[in-house]
């Protein structure tokens, strides 16, 4: 303190202890002085020294860093929906083995949001975010006794025990939980598999037989009925491999799946993603056909010669007869990204599904990756509602900013304006802005949004969304900058700038307006968190910005319904928290501004 | 040479409850290198007489008639940027309050440099440059730091000369200092003075000095006119009136005997003008100050007196100058 302390009068001491008196003041001896510092400064140590403000100034901040850095990791893509995700809740255990399984694996089946394994000694382990009715059905080990098989489908999962016994669980619309008649009596299964709704048997003697949504899959055995030796189960339709190694086609239609390629030669091995083939010859050389989407079809340089195929719903993962895994597809959740670990790892099996991978290395661990899960959720389009959150606020906060931004300009000038030229000018100003503060917001924003939002493209229509907030809320500011110009304009350095020769319109904005500056701030401050709100009003009313672009207003609309409250808690608490946390620290730093600027405010 | 001549102002406000005549027939003049001192009670009009001349009234303020010939240019007619030009630059102005007449948030450097960066367009950094010179020339000490400073640390002293670098920027021809001391205690009040009398030999800068102290007026002016009313009563060289003590208005005279004086004997009463300024919308008829003057006769209260010359340079507005007297100071 002494060091930096110049000689300053005892009256611009007092002076300065009168305006700006402080909370927190290091105590110093009478004879050594403290420093003076502008107004500026003092304000930013009167702001340090209130510690709720600057604990709002922090969060916010940070908030604010998250959002507008956010988006360049999280990328949004406003298309992306997937039906096989919807509403999980916030997790991050979706690949969480159970330590009980970790080292006996015998295989895992993958559910959309579930994980079935099986160990050695036949007993069944759930893990991930099974559905309630999925918990409640399962059959318990007992019941089940030794478990040789397991299959996992979309919502419902399958387990062959020992004895030839069937077991399923999970949605049991479609006929799924009980077996059908056909299916009842068969002892020597050797394959069950499990998709979209829909199971399959295959038995030793090459039969097949399927049950359930046959609506969205298309079974039909045919001619093959005995020769079967495996199925897959894509999104549409069921692909199966015979005894000898020839890849068919067991669908009544003709689709993208249908067309095997011919010169596939002997086939070990097959696998489906949701809407592709790879086939698997003897000579390791793996083929994929299909309706290739997200790069399924392009199969990375592989070192060796493929033994086994495994797929998710974009990808494939393929290991060699060394050990080496590849992963190729779709790679939204990383899950064709095979992490360097598992590169060198001499694995023994590789067991995919969906968004997941698991591999199991000779010396019998469970390697991991791909989606882990959701951290703040999916919602109900099976969006991941961190993505959402992040890009929904940068489009609120820069509505809210913008529309700040314009409503400060205009009231800001027209309040100098009025305050300072007075008389028929602010009259009529006056008026003006009684005019717009009239309006009723809400109204006018829903009119307005029917009459021009459908004939406008979606990114006019948040730029329109800003401006209405803008020009409708510039009457508080107005009126608020009209009352302190018409305090300043008074004082005696207006006059004097007036004499020194300083040009009257000039002297509003040069001399009047810096006085004022720290009441607009404030009011800036709190009309950004109110813009917020308004903003987040319109969109949950279905009136701002609407889906698929997301703000945490209207990310909050699914909340207008009663299951989605009672059900789904994440997709509803999450934006609201964020929404009010940002709100809640914009008003504390606009409170802790005011408090800071006006030293009168701390004698309360 | 008269540098700055007014004739026969008239300055009036308008109010709801009617015109009020602040400045009701004032003439004087300031000649090159001269101080005219102006005297008078609050609201007689003194401070609106030379406002009027920069136009810088309040807004139902209005100048109703007269001239106001400075340098040859009669400035009722100039209008809006033409006098801003003239502000500052020509004229300038000291106010009385150097507590408020600063801009509070701006840093003296910035202040200061305005009147360069508006009527020279210099740049920034010279104008700067500049502002450091014109602190030290009204002789703050370490000028480099005050103009660093913003107003709240410097004391009402350092303000005042702060606001007098300001106004002698542009080395204005004539400075009006309206009350510039007023606010000052009694030993800054005389550095001030001192500091503008210097600064006027220096530069030949006439002054229109504005106050209502008469020892003040005694220290700096060259000529002396008393207003009462909206009006002068009295116009004089200020050696004429303190010198030789030859005052005739007994408005003056009022004025004179109400300072206490180190030869006045204990235990008498210092004496004061009685009663009060008439209210600006109520004058009375007649002389303005035949209420309040103990010589007043039926004529007074009837007619308004004319300004009559007395002797070379001496004016009076009183229908009895001879019967003054008074030209010993005393009763």
């Amino acid at each position: 303190m002494s060091k930096n302390s110049k000689k300053k009068s005892t009256l611009s001491l007092i002076f300065s202890r009168l305006l700006f008196g402080q909370k927190e003041r290091v105590e110093t001896s009478v004879l050594e002085e403290e420093q003076v510092h502008s107004p500026m400064k003092t304000i930013v140590r009167n702001f340090k020294n209130n510690k709720l403000s600057m604990t709002g100034l922090i969060i916010f901040v940070t908030m604010f860093l998250i959002v507008f850095i956010g988006p360049n990791f999280l990328k949004l893509d406003l298309s992306y929906q997937e039906v096989t995700q919807q509403n999980i809740a916030p997790t991050s255990s979706l690949m969480k083995v159970p330590s009980k399984l970790k080292g006996h694996v015998k295989q895992i089946a993958i559910g959309s949001t579930f994980s079935v394994g099986l160990s050695d000694d036949g007993k069944v382990y759930t893990w991930g975010k099974p559905k309630e009715k999925m918990i409640k059905t399962m059959p318990s080990q007992e019941e089940m006794g030794k478990v040789v098989q397991i299959a996992a489908g979309l919502d419902h999962a399958l387990a062959l025990n020992s004895e030839g016994k069937l077991f399923s669980w999970g949605n049991d619309r479609f006929h799924l939980g009980s077996l059908p008649l056909d299916v009842q009596g068969v002892t020597n299964i050797k394959q069950i598999a499990a998709g979209y709704q829909f199971s399959i048997i295959v038995t030793d003697d090459g039969k097949a037989f399927g049950w359930g949504n046959t609506n969205v899959i298309d079974f039909n055995v045919g001619k093959y009925q005995g020769q079967i030796d495996k199925v897959v189960v894509a999104s549409s339709g069921v692909i199966g491999l015979t005894k000898d190694g020839k890849v068919i086609s067991l669908m009544t239609k003709e689709n993208g799946y249908s067309r095997i390629p011919q010169d596939l030669g002997k086939v070990v091995d097959i696998a489906s993603t949701s809407n592709a083939i790879a086939a698997v010859g003897d000579d390791g050389k793996v083929t994929v056909w299909g309706n290739i989407t997200k790069n399924v079809d392009k199969v990375p340089q592989i070192d060796g010669k493929v033994v086994s195929i495994a797929a998710g719903r974009y990808h494939f993962t393929a290991i060699t007869d060394d050990g080496k895994t590849y992963s190729w597809g779709a790679n939204n959740f990383k899950q064709s990204t095979v992490p360097s670990s598992i590169q060198k790892a001499d694995v023994k099996a590789v067991f995919s599904g969906y968004y997941q991978n698991y591999a199991i290395t000779k010396d019998g661990s469970v390697l991991t990756w791909g989606l882990k899960g959701y951290v703040f959720g999916s919602d109900g389009m099976g969006r991941d509602m961190l993505t959402r959150l992040i890009s929904g606020g940068r489009l609120t906060m820069t509505i809210g900013a913008i529309a700040v931004i314009i409503s400060t300009i205009i009231g800001v000038t027209i309040g100098g304006i009025s305050g300072y030229y007075g008389g028929k000018i602010d009259m009529f100003l006056m008026r003006l802005q009684e005019v717009v503060a009239g309006i009723p917001f809400l109204p006018f924003a829903m009119i307005l949004s029917a009459i021009v939002g459908n004939r406008i493209s979606e990114t006019q229509r948040i730029a329109l969304i800003m401006v209405i907030l803008g020009l409708l809320s510039w009457p508080s500011l107005c009126r608020l900058v009209r009352a302190q110009v018409f305090a300043e304009r008074e004082k005696e350095f207006v006059t004097a700038a007036k004499a020194m020769g300083v040009k009257e319109n000039l002297i509003v904005f040069k001399h009047i307006l810096p006085n004022v500056i720290s009441v607009i701030i404030v009011n800036a401050t709190l009309d950004f968190a109110s813009a917020m709100l308004t903003e987040s009003t319109l969109s949950y009313l279905g009136f701002g910005v609407i889906e698929p672009n997301p703000t945490w207003g209207n990310m909050l609309n699914g909340s207008n319904s009663g299951v989605v409250i009672q059900e789904y808690w994440w997709r509803w608490v999450i934006p609201a928290v964020a929404l009010g946390l940002a709100t809640i620290c914009i008003n504390i730093i606009g409170d802790g501004l005011r408090d800071a600027i006006d030293p009168k405010s701390q004698e309360r | 040479m008269a540098l700055l001549e007014i004739n026969d102002l008239h300055t009036f406000f308008e109010t709801k409850k009617g015109t009020v005549k602040a400045v009701n027939g004032v003439s004087y003049s300031v000649d090159e290198g001269k101080t005219l001192g102006i005297v008078g009670e609050s609201g007689s009009g003194k401070s609106v007489s030379a406002m009027s001349i920069l136009k810088l009234l309040d807004g139902n303020g209005r100048i109703d008639s007269g001239s106001i010939i400075f340098n040859g240019r009669d400035l009722a007619d100039v209008k809006g940027n033409d006098m801003c030009k003239i502000r500052g630059n020509d004229i300038s102005v000291i106010f009385q309050e150097p507590m408020t007449s600063l801009n509070p948030i701006f840093t003296i450097e910035r202040q200061l440099s305005e009147p360069f960066m508006v009527h020279q367009k210099m740049s920034k950094k010279e104008a700067r440059k500049q502002a450091v010179e014109m602190l030290r020339s009204v002789k703050i000490p370490n000028p480099e730091s005050v103009a660093k400073q913003y107003p709240h640390q410097l004391s009402g002293g350092m303000r005042q000369r702060v606001m007098i670098a300001m106004a002698l920027a542009c080395q204005p021809k004539l400075l009006i200092a309206d009350e510039p001391t007023t606010a000052l205690d009694v030993t800054i009040q005389a550095q001030i003075l001192k500091l503008m009398n210097e600064l006027k030999k220096e530069r030949g800068t006439s002054i229109l000095f504005i106050t209502h102290d008469l020892g003040v007026i005694n220290e700096m002016a060259d000529d002396v006119a008393v207003m009462y009313c909206g009006q002068v009563v009295e116009k004089a060289p200020v050696r004429t009136i303190f010198g030789k003590n030859s005052y005739s208005h007994p408005y003056t005279e009022g004025l004179m005997f109400s300072i206490p004086r180190l030869d006045t004997p204990a235990g008498v009463r210092l004496e004061a003008i009685p009663g009060a300024v008439p209210h600006p919308l109520d004058l009375p008829k007649g002389c303005k100050f035949a209420p309040r003057c103990k010589y007043a006769t039926d004529k007074c209260r009837e007619e308004e007196p004319e300004l009559v010359s007395i002797e070379e340079n001496h004016v009076i507005r009183c229908f009895y100058p001879e019967k003054g007297v008074r030209s010993d100071g005393k009763k």
